[in-house]
This record gives C-alpha cells, structure tokens and sequence, in this order.
C-alpha cells in the first residue's frame, strides 16, 4: 500500500519527487531524491534495522520542490517541528508514517546475527518482528528468530529510545499505515490504513483511482486488534521507562558532570537532532567557548533546557555520540517532566512549542 | 546508472571514509547537484552533507569534531601549470616533460596516506619508472629502530582495546584520535585499568602519569606492561625513535599495540612501499635546504600543512619544480606550478587501510566514480615512458601486497613471522633531552610549548581552537587574569602573540597548543609568557619585529 501511494502520487504528478531507501545490503541503506517511479518499486520496505534521518534531510532541498516519504512516527514529528519552524513548508511535504515497535543500531545487529543467530549477516534477505520476536530470513528461505526481550536484556535488541517511545502508529502524518490490525485474509497482502489529514485522503484517492491500490472499510474487530497491539507497545514502553529513568530531582550536578565528562565536542548531537532548526549561530554553540572551565559546558546545559519542549525522543544524538553518552536519555530527563505536566507530546500535532508561548513579561 | 534521479536534483551518494585521521571511520558524502538551491559553496564544490555509515565496523557511525564537518572541508583543487588553469592532461603532460628532464637524484615522491592504496600504487609505479622511491615519510623512524620496527606492525585491533584489563595510553584520544574514546569507555565499563603517559589529565584514565617529552620510560615506575595489556601510542612525523625504540624493548615481548597513525591511510601506503628505499620528512626537507632537490611530487600529502615551522614556505622557493596531485585545494596547491587536480577523495574507489589493519573499500551508494586521480597517475606513468595501468589490476595487487581481507568486518593480519628478538637499541639512540632540547629563551621564566596534534592541525583546517592551555599554577605563577589574554613570545624572541589561554589539567611548565602558533616554529620550543592588557574580543594580534611596525 505504501509503495502504491508515493507510486501514484509521484506517476500522477500529486509529488514531483519521493525519497526511497536506497539498499546497498541488508544493514545499509541511504535515503535518495527520486521522480522515477522504478526507483520506488525497488526501495526498501521494512526500516527496523535502517536508520535514517528525514528531518534533516529534506532540509537541503530548501523547499524547492514536493516531496513525498514515507517515515517512522519520530520522523514525522521531527518533520512536523521543523515545520512549526518554518524551515520545512508543510504544504510541500507527503507523509505517509509508518507502524514502529523500535529500531535496532545496524552495526548491532550484525554483530548479532553472526554472534547470537549464528547466522551469516550476509546471508540475510529480510527481517521482520512478530509476536515479540525478531526473525531473520536468510537466502535459502529458512527463518531465525530469537525473543526481542531476550536480546534486549543483553542491550542487543531496540535502541533504548525506541524502548520508551510513547508513540507507536503516526497518527501525526497524512496517512498512518502498518500491519497491526490487518486481520488473517489479508496477512502478507493488506495494509491498515489511517486516513489522518485531507491531504491524506486526496493521496489515498488518488492511488485507487489510478489503480494502485484498492481500499475496504476496516472491520471492528481489525481496529480493536490495531489498538490491542498498540497497547501492549505502550505497556512495554511505560515499564522500560521506570526502569530506565531515574528521576530527575534525585540527580545531582555531580552525576550529569559524570555522564558528560567525555564529551569531545563534535557537535554531532546538535547536527543530527531533527526539531533543531537554530543553525551553526544556536545559543548552545555560541554562548559555550572552548576557554571556558564550567563544571559542565554550556553547550550541553542549553540543549537541555531547550529541548525540554521540542525533543521528539527519536535517539539520533545517541546514535551519533562518539563517546556514547546516553544523550536521548539525559535529554528526556528534562523533556518528559514538562510535556509530562503540559500533556505536550511534540510533533503529534499543530500546538505551538510550549516556550514559544512564554512572554518575557510573565517571566519577569 | 541510469539516469533515475530528476535533473532537478540530481544525488550522488558515496560510502568513504574520513580523511581526518587514520582511524578510518565510515561515512557517507552525499553531494546534491542543483540548480534550485539558492545556496552553494564559495569555491564552486556542489552542495555537501555527510551522513552517518551506522554499519561501519570502524565508527558505527559515529564522527568526531572534524568528521562532523567534513562536507566543509572539501574545496576542489584546478588543474594549473604555472597558475594559469588548464586540462588534467595538460598538467599531466606537463609533470611528464618535468619529470622526464630531471635527474631521478633530484626528484622526491611524496605519499603520505592521502589517498587510495590503488592510487597509491600507481605513484609507487612512476616511482619505479623514474628511478626513484615513494616516500611515505616515516622510513627515517623506522630506520632508526631497525628490526624493532616489526613490532609497530598489525597487531592489536579496536575490539581489542574494549576487550583489554589494562591499557597505557600514550597518546591524547579526546583531541588526536577521538573516536578512539568510545573503545575505552567500552573498556573501562568491563572494568580496564587505563593510565594515560603524557602532560593533560585525561578524564577516561584511572591513573594519570605525567611524562614529559623529553622523559625515558625506563625511569618511570608506572609503567609496567603485561600480556594483558595494549598499549596505544602513535607514529607521526615528530614521533621520536628513542621513544618508540623503549616503548618496543619495554613493552614488545608482552604486551600488544595499536599504533594510530595521523594520515588517513598511513597504514596502507606503509605496508604497500615498505620494500623501498625512502627518505623521512627530514631527509626531503634538508634537500630542499641545500637545494639538492629539484623537484618535489605530492600526491595528497601536502608537506606544508605538515610542517609545523612555516617558514617551509620559504624553502619551497629552493625548488625549481613542485607537483602537487591533489583532490582538494590545499596549501601545497599554492606553491605548485603544476596542480593536476583530480576527484574529491569522496568520490574515489578503491580502498584505504586504518590504522587496525582493517581494509576499506570506497564506493557509490548512488552516483558514479569518474577515477579522474587514478586516470591521471596512469597517463602521467604514459607520459614517463610506462604503460597504462589497469585499475582492477592494480586494486588485486594492493590487495595482494596488503595481504588484507576486502572484507571490511574481517581483519586479516598476515601470518605473523617469529618476533625478532629485542635487543636494546635505545641507548644508541641520540638522547631526547638533547633532541628536544628546546631552542631559544633559556631564561628562568621561559617554559615549553608543545603541539598536541589534532586532524585539524594536519590537515591545515581552522577550528575554534585558537588559545594555549596552561595549568592552573601557571595561570597564577603567570598573573594572568581570566577573560583576558595572554603575550606569548617565541624561543627567537622576534615573534610575540596575544592569544586566549585556557587553564586544563596538566603539567606546569608546559603550555600546549592544537593548532599552528607563530611562535612555535618546532614540536617543543621555549616560551615567555606573560599578562597582556588586551581586552578580549579584541582582533588577535601577531607581532614579529623584523616587520617595521
């Protein structure tokens, strides 16, 4: 469904361009401009295992052109921020979010199919989860499948983020498709298909007028077992999130000076981080001097304090720390006790950055 | 390829590595063709941003400072011949009359690892052709060490850091190789003992040994290798034989190593030339002096940047021909009356060696390689009276000599021969105390200034790293007062910079800088310093009083 969608917007001129996942091998893909329809049929269907970073990658065309994708619900709330930015014209952008139980490091999980599989990574030809395992298909068609929560109590499953990831089914883009709730006559053939936004339904309309695609109503019963699926997610979620999160209060300066002592200052989690939309003069960047002898940098510090209402938890600056600080988490220390009390879930729809709204006055 | 991408926005997409060290970290350079883009780049390089190869078995993705900045240090170098721009087979045909005319005596090569093994390899070719070696530069250290040299060979891996009990450090991870740091967060997490041999307090070390440039590791007590232990040190162009020789005859018949190397594929072009006779940096350097060398041929190695004493500059007028091959602008470029400039290093195919012995292939992920670099090392071995070389030939003998897996999640080290025995060699080796001594103002007040390399500063690439670090003590020894500057005056005492100070964890007596300084014209040198009245944020201020003020 998701192949036909950005086929027949972009064949039918909905979209002069989509982005498709250009694989080079099971673990590596990249994200590529296209206005060839072929290139849409090849790209890559399943991302567990291919992370890329939209956000910011739409960010260089500048908005000259209309573009279509198809992205992980994080994805598209960093779109979505970058929009209330004003950096990405939403009226140039398609999305089309896709279901995510999480994400897996690629390196990783090599590492593990070799070590924990015994599987040639090479020889892998697809993945998918299922009923809580991860199952690797190799070339000669046999599958192998291991307990996600197994792997992940060797932290060789889901990036941590996608572990406490509050949204599963991106409700937030044009349309929200997945195979939850896809009932057994249509499994392998079928797509459940959220229509979230009128542009959503002319790109909807337009892939079965054009013969890409054939909609039926969904039952009942296929909705309930959309959101069954969707609950026991937030379940896993919430419970990791106690796990995992020591709360902030009970934290002292000493322990964050800790946690970032090695921080070599590539700015990498700034590069990569999908609501951030300051540019190289960010106060971050500019207020923190490499003279300077604070206990722990400003740059750090402001980031903190400025991502309390725009982290979206997609994990991209952890995935980029070369020194492995748990950035997403450090970050959602500060974010989840005020979206928390705002009941502010950022990038899921349209509502202003709650520190936008602050006037200097009330401050004062 | 066929042509899929809307010529609106045309991608080409490469997986290479960076050229910022020899650490060899994966990356993606994605270079977007456009007319549509209001914005582009200065010196007419298409639009680029990097992305993160997260299955590279090197970095996972990960990017240190320059790494993160990569895309901007790329500006196209154009083909010249006596700064009038021209063809690459014009400058190429060029550097062949050049080339054939002069005396093979009078000619030096220069590789350093800025390129391609396939690259390299042709230059090695011309090399043979003319009679004359490629230098890769380090030989003259190598030669010092003799047979102890074997020991700086293959031998500990990344994985095996993380996997360590105790690790020595002797070199600065957070600002020369910083990728390294994660490895050792790894490994302290599995319970490693790290202790750091150098002037600044490292926060991943558990012990911090000062150790002076000029100290000799038999006198230290704290340094006791094991098998359990890897030692990681680097070899670069101020790497001294004395101290590698004792770090070999201390450490050799125990423990393991991993020496990085600066250069992004100072390993491979070692292992691929290390049958020939070469000269070091020096011996080039001292020909140019004297003017016994006539010309000088660079291929991606610009000797410029290099050089910590500027006044290099100076001494490439003794030549009466420079060849610069270069895939980017760099300083080399300018002092070159022939420039053959070929595709950036992103775009090249073939493969680079880290410094863990690890073999990587560059390649498109989308788009096309146009092999301009190795195309032009062919014509120019055509032009020298060789023949045309074939690239996959050539890529198959790389591997061949490299003896590496092109398997990039496989290390294959060659069959280890036996060790050869290790035999003091370091007392014969002049003393460091007079090597380094350090020249000029031998005053009481005087202390020594030492370069901690980073990629910026080999790479002749500005970052935001323009102060001196001194300790705490010297701060106060100094009076110098926080916000403002500081005088530096050189060891000749002609030259006196204003510049921004920084207080870190280290020895007294010692200043560091990461980036070129005006008046520090060698790795250790002697310096004054003292409170200056300059406001800060004023513009930075270099004196040199042979210059009428």
């Amino acid at each position: 469904m998701v192949t036909s969608v950005l086929a027949g917007a972009l064949e039918k001129g909905l979209v002069e361009n989509v982005v498709v996942l250009k694989k080079s091998n099971q673990y590596e893909a990249v994200p590529v401009l296209t206005s060839d329809v072929n290139d849409v049929y090849a790209s890559v269907g399943s991302m567990h295992m291919l992370i890329s970073n939209p956000t910011k990658y739409l960010r260089q065309f500048q908005n000259d052109t209309t573009i279509a994708l198809a992205a992980k619900p994080c994805d598209v709330r960093g779109i979505r921020e970058q929009q209330k930015r004003n950096v990405i014209d939403g009226d140039k952008i398609f999305t089309i979010g896709l279901n995510c139980g999480g994400t897996m490091m690629p390196y990783k999980i090599r590492k593990v199919t070799e070590e924990v599989y015994g599987v040639n990574p090479d020889e892998v030809r697809a993945e998918e989860i299922e009923k809580g395992k991860l199952i690797l298909e190799t070339a000669d068609g046999e599958h192998h499948s291991q307990s996600i929560d197994e792997l992940e109590e060797e932290d060789n499953g889901r990036r941590e983020n996608c572990r406490y990831c509050v949204v599963k089914i991106a409700t937030n883009a044009d349309l929200a498709c997945g195979n939850w709730g896809v009932m057994p006559d249509y499994l392998g053939k079928g797509t459940f298909v959220e229509v979230m936004t009128e542009k959503g339904a002319e790109f909807l309309r337009n892939a079965v007028a054009g013969g890409y695609a054939e909609v039926k109503e969904a039952s009942e019963p296929a909705a309930e077992a959309r959101g069954k699926v969707n609950g026991i997610m937030l379940k896993m979620s919430a419970k990791t999130k106690e796990d995992i999160f020591v709360p902030l209060k009970s934290q002292t300066l000493q322990e964050f000076k800790k946690e970032l002592e090695n921080c070599i200052s590539c700015g990498a989690c700034k590069a990569v981080c999908p609501p951030c939309a300051c540019g190289p003069e960010a106060k971050c960047t500019v207020f923190n001097d490499p003279v300077d002898n604070y206990d722990i940098s400003l740059f750090h510090m402001i980031r903190f304090l400025h991502l309390m209402d725009s982290c979206v938890g997609c994990g991209q600056c952890s995935d980029v720390c070369p020194a492995d600080i748990p950035l997403a988490r450090l970050y959602r220390k500060f974010a989840d006790p005020m979206q928390d009390e705002l009941n502010f879930i950022t990038g899921m729809d349209d509502r202003t950055p709650p520190f936008f709204d602050v006037k200097l006055e009330e401050v004062q | 390829m066929t042509e899929l991408i809307d010529p609106k926005f045309k991608e080409n997409v490469y997986s290479t590595v960076c050229y910022g060290c020899g650490f060899g970290c994966g990356v993606y350079m994605r270079e977007l063709e456009t007319k549509a883009v209001k914005t582009g780049t200065s010196c007419g390089a298409p639009i680029l941003n990097i992305d993160y190869r997260k299955v590279s078995p090197v970095n996972q993705g990960k990017l240190c400072r320059f790494g993160v900045q990569l895309a901007s240090h790329y500006c196209p170098a154009v083909s010249s011949v006596e700064g009038k721009a021209v063809s690459t087979e014009e400058a190429v045909l060029k550097a062949g009359e050049i080339l054939k005319k002069t005396s093979p005596s009078h000619i030096a090569l220069l590789s350093i690892g800025g390129t391609t093994n396939e690259e390299h390899l042709a230059f090695m070719k011309i090399g043979e052709k003319l009679g004359t070696p490629a230098n890769t530069g380090m030989t003259g250290l190598f030669k010092d060490i003799g047979k102890l040299h074997a020991y700086t060979g293959r031998d500990a891996t990344y994985d095996d850091v993380e996997t360590a009990k105790k690790i020595y450090l002797f070199a600065d991870p957070y600002v020369s190789y910083p990728l390294l740091i994660r490895r050792l967060v790894h490994a302290k997490q599995k319970g490693a003992e790290i202790v750091s041999f150098g002037l600044k307090e490292l926060p991943i070390a558990s012990q911090n040994v000062i150790l002076e440039p000029d100290a000799s590791l038999y006198d230290l007590s704290e340094f006791k290798p094991d098998e359990e232990t890897v030692v990681v040190s680097d070899l670069t162009p101020y790497t001294h034989a004395k101290r590698l020789a004792e770090l070999v005859e201390l450490a050799g018949n125990k423990s393991k190593f991993l020496f990085m190397r600066p250069f992004m594929n100072a390993t491979g072009v070692g292992y691929l030339s290390k049958h020939t006779k070469q000269q070091s940096f020096d011996d080039i350097v001292s020909q140019m002096e004297t003017g016994d060398l006539k010309v000088l041929v660079c291929l991606d190695s610009d000797l410029i940047d290099i050089c910590l004493n500027e006044n290099i500059r100076e001494t490439f007028k003794n030549l009466e021909h420079v060849i610069a091959i270069s895939s980017r602008d760099s300083s080399i470029c300018g002092f070159a009356d022939v420039v053959i400039a070929t595709e950036p290093f992103y775009k090249k195919k073939g493969s680079v060696m880290n410094s863990e012995g690890r073999l990587i292939q560059t390649k498109a992920a989308a788009g096309e390689m146009p092999q301009t670099g190795f195309k032009a090392l062919s014509d120019l071995l055509t032009a020298v009276g060789g023949s045309a070389l074939d690239f996959e030939a050539v890529s198959k003998e790389a591997v061949s000599m490299l003896g590496a897996s092109v398997d990039e999640y496989k290390i294959l080290a060659p069959e280890r021969k036996s060790a050869p025995e290790i035999k003091k060699i370091s007392d014969q080796l002049p003393d460091l105390k007079t090597t380094l001594k350090a020249e000029g103002d031998s005053s009481k007040d005087a202390i020594k200034h030492v370069y901690l390399p980073t990629p910026f500063l080999w790479n002749g690439v500005v970052d935001n790293d323009n102060y001196i670090e001194l300790s705490r003590c010297q701060v106060k020894d100094f009076s110098l007062l926080k916000g403002f500057t500081a005088d530096v005056k050189c060891d000749c005492g002609e030259i006196t910079k204003t510049t921004r100070f920084k207080v870190s964890p280290m020895a007294d007596g010692y200043a560091i800088s990461m980036r070129k300084q005006p008046f520090a014209k060698a790795f250790v040198t002697n310096v004054v310093i003292s409170r200056s009245l300059t406001k800060p944020n004023e513009p930075e201020i270099v004196k040199e009083c042979n210059i009428p003020q």
